[in-house]
């Protein structure tokens, strides 16, 4: 037989449990809008009965019920949702920062404008053409020495625009390291309290919600894979290298690579001397292979650039040297002769040409000495090999740089385009992750109500249990 | 499907952005009137404005070569018109000279004319343009044709010192074209002479001093069997050089109007690659801004609201 006050307890525990749902409630509310947060839910349960099977069990009817309890609060999260999203967030912060890269390079390279090297290497040759139907002019010579000018300086201007855009992104690489091992150490402090908490039998549920909110902003980053572990702690790879274990955490560092123009490669921190780090997505490997790629890095475009004003330098000294100036000397180079490397940064007129008292003479607009000055047949040579096939490998100087020109286009054109195809993916996942973990307030209005008025049928059940209380021990007084 | 606040609100603001983008590039076609901006927005439009572009340079370049051997032809012209007109005074001079009726004395008056146009035909054959001489060929710094004269200040021969050059400029890609006319052939015997030619064996200058030499002396039957067929052939070969270089003249003009009308198709090609479709533009801002107007509105109604209002 249950005690006279049983009933009183097993409202108490409905109270009680009522109350505690109201407060998870409040929680979500209050995290409706917080990144990274998960709903959470009670699971309430019924209590053991009264009384469990035993050979001595009193003669009553059973079982009675003893009431409710909260058994645990859990937070609402799909696991594989969640990897589904970081995954896409790594490819989404690698075209990111890739398209950034291509469309500061469409900035610099300023086609198909008016004013772009194309028309530059258009007026250069046209001058020469002009030259040679008016050798004798030294006001066409001086315009010749002057678009020859513009030429060269532009070529120095977008090969010094290209360098600086790739030591930005170098320089961005670094603070992305900086970023990821801050994050890193965050992780293993995270780790660290997780595994204190879960032998408690506790669910530590905003901080696993930090974790994943840490392991998602990691991913922004750079590439990573996740193991859970059985204590509730994750370990964390970056390109294969375990870089978190519990606690533990190993950084990441940069060094200066002197086979790579010096550019920064990723390193473990206590292996500097290792093999580089593969990474594997985030806005790390975008910003690498914007950087170095041969195919469409911003290497790969100051390596072209090089190519075509060598092959300009070349190309028009060599027909530049046949010909005879006004003083009817020959065998003069036009532009200063430079290695391939680095030439559109080097590319300049040959100090003869640029003397400002017999520079303009030098120009060699005739092919033979004794014709000077009204022959300008070598200035129609130099103009023709504007429409040399094989002036750069198997093009024309133009058709090269249009090649390269529309090559960028396409580049930054499908980048941007996956961009946005994976953007979309991601907020269909997010729309997804809302579905699981996603806090509704009218849901959670509607639950309020509900457990208020259990709460409030509780309190009703206590009074009425004290009303008999109050009649029985009135009538024993 | 369970639809919270946030996916609501998410969803919302990406639709507005992506119409607000589209808005905002579409105004700025409007306001720019371009359409390829850089390569990306139509690479492949982007190389065709590029490979016109050239061409539309170049066409540029061959107009004003063009304009600058035009200004060189022209003159050439008129000098060899004038000395036409020259030669055919002193043709009438050797026909009167070469008359057995005419006294002597009348006749000998005629050389200091014969020897006055001789210095006017050889300042015209010194013409310059630009202080550039027109018939000496390369070596255009010098006057090609120099006298030396002899007692009284008489000329006694002229000799040339120009060269055997050719002045070509292109006027379309790989097409040259020669714009000077050479004063004497006798560098190089592949061109023809205007004054001197030794293919034909004319020489201006020689046939009036020696006219002017036969009218002094009184010698008619040289004026009549020597001069007076030389002077003929001169004055064919003078008019041959000059309807040569009209006919060039006209042969130039024809290709500067072909290269206008090309420049025009070229820019209009540039154009319909690089211009907006202002029309298209136009009615693309109105139905965007509809949409975008709409997303506003509904999203706005939509995110003021829940449950907990109704909570009393």
């Amino acid at each position: 037989m249950s005690s006279p006050f049983f009933g009183l307890d097993i409202a108490l525990r409905g109270l009680y449990a009522s109350q505690t749902a109201m407060n998870v409630i409040a929680h979500n509310v209050s995290n409706a809008n917080t990144d990274g947060y998960s709903r959470q839910v009670v699971n309430i349960s019924a209590t053991d009965p009264f009384t469990n099977p035993s050979f001595y069990k009193p003669l009553s009817t059973g079982q009675l019920g003893t009431g409710a309890e909260v058994i645990s609060i859990s937070r609402m999260r799909d696991s594989r949702i969640e990897l589904q999203i970081r995954n896409n967030v790594e490819l989404v912060n690698e075209y990111e920062s890739k398209a950034e890269v291509f469309s500061m390079m469409e900035a610099i390279f300023n086609e198909p404008g008016s004013v772009g090297l194309n028309s530059l290497i258009d007026d250069f040759f046209n001058q020469f053409n002009e030259l040679s139907s008016a050798p004798e002019s030294s006001v066409v010579r001086a315009q010749v020495r002057q678009s020859s000018e513009s030429l060269t300086d532009y070529f120095n201007k977008l090969y010094g625009d290209l360098t600086d855009l790739s030591e930005d992104i170098d320089d961005n690489v670094r603070i992305t390291v900086t970023g990821i091992n801050s994050l890193l150490n965050q992780i293993g402090d995270v780790n660290q309290l997780i595994t204190g908490i879960i032998p408690t039998g506790d669910d530590p549920n905003d901080l696993l919600d930090k974790r994943d909110y840490l392991l998602g902003q990691l991913s922004e980053y750079v590439g990573i894979d996740v193991s859970e572990q059985g204590d509730g702690a994750v370990n964390v790879y970056i390109g294969g290298r375990l870089v978190v274990q519990r606690d533990i955490v190993k950084e990441l560092a940069v060094v200066d690579d002197t086979a790579n123009y010096n550019y920064s490669a990723i390193k473990m921190a206590d292996d500097l001397d290792g093999e580089s780090v593969a990474v594997s997505g985030g806005e790390i490997k975008g910003l690498i292979d914007a950087r170095d790629s041969s195919e469409f890095g911003v290497r790969h475009y100051i390596n072209e650039l090089d190519t075509l004003a060598y092959n300009l330098i070349n190309k028009v000294n060599a027909q530049h040297r046949t010909g005879f100036g006004l003083d009817s000397v020959g065998n003069r180079n036009f532009f200063t002769p430079v290695s391939l490397q680095d030439a559109s940064g080097s590319i300049s007129l040959s100090a003869g040409i640029l003397d400002p008292v017999n520079g303009l003479s030098r120009i060699a607009a005739s092919s033979a000495a004794a014709s000077v000055p009204g022959d300008g047949s070598n200035a129609l040579l130099i103009a023709q090999l504007q429409n040399d096939v094989n002036a750069v490998g198997d093009a024309s100087f133009n058709e090269y740089y249009v090649s390269l020109i529309s090559q960028l286009g396409v580049y930054a054109d499908i980048e941007s385009n996956k961009v946005e195809n994976q953007d979309f993916l991601l907020n269909q996942l997010y729309s997804m992750r809302d579905e699981v973990s996603g806090v509704s307030l009218d849901e959670e209005a509607a639950k309020l109500i509900m457990y208020q008025n259990a709460y409030n049928a509780a309190t009703q059940v206590i009074q009425i249990m004290d009303d008999n209380y109050k009649l029985l021990i009135d009538m024993m007084s | 499907m369970r639809v919270t606040g946030q996916t609501l609100l998410r969803n919302s603001l990406r639709h507005i952005q992506n119409h607000f983008q589209t808005l905002s590039r579409n105004q700025e076609m409007l306001a720019s009137g371009i359409r390829v901006a850089k390569p990306s927005d139509d690479p492949i439009a982007a190389q065709r404005i590029l490979r016109w572009r050239k061409v539309e340079d170049g066409i540029s370049q061959y107009q004003r070569n063009i304009d600058n051997a035009k200004i060189w032809m022209n003159t050439t012209e008129s000098v060899i018109s004038s000395v036409n007109g020259i030669v055919e005074t002193i043709h009438e001079l050797a026909l009167q000279g070469g008359n057995s009726l005419v006294p002597d004395e009348v006749r000998s008056g005629f050389t200091n004319e014969v020897e006055a146009l001789l210095k006017q035909v050889v300042s015209l054959a010194n013409t310059a343009v630009d202080n550039n001489s027109l018939f000496a060929g390369h070596i255009t710094d010098t006057k090609p044709f120099t006298v030396t004269t002899g007692a009284g200040g008489l000329i006694t021969a002229v000799t040339y010192n120009g060269d055997g050059g050719q002045r070509n400029i292109e006027i379309s890609e790989g097409n040259s074209f020669t714009v000077n006319s050479l004063g004497s052939n006798e560098n190089d015997l592949t061109y023809n002479g205007v004054f001197r030619d030794n293919n034909l064996n004319i020489d201006v200058f020689q046939t009036l001093i020696d006219l002017r030499d036969d009218l002094a002396a009184g010698n008619v039957s040289n004026i009549n069997d020597l001069r007076l067929p030389e002077i003929e052939e001169m004055m064919e070969n003078l008019a041959v050089a000059q309807s040569t270089i009209g006919l060039k003249l006209n042969a130039i003009t024809l290709s500067g109007d072909i290269l206008s009308k090309e420049l025009i198709d070229v820019q209009e090609e540039i154009a319909n690659n690089e211009q907006s479709d202002y029309a298209k533009v136009v009615s693309d801002i109105s139905y965007e801004q509809t949409l975008y107007q709409a997303a506003l509105t509904s999203t706005g109604n939509l995110i003021q609201g829940s449950l907990f209002d109704f909570l009393r």
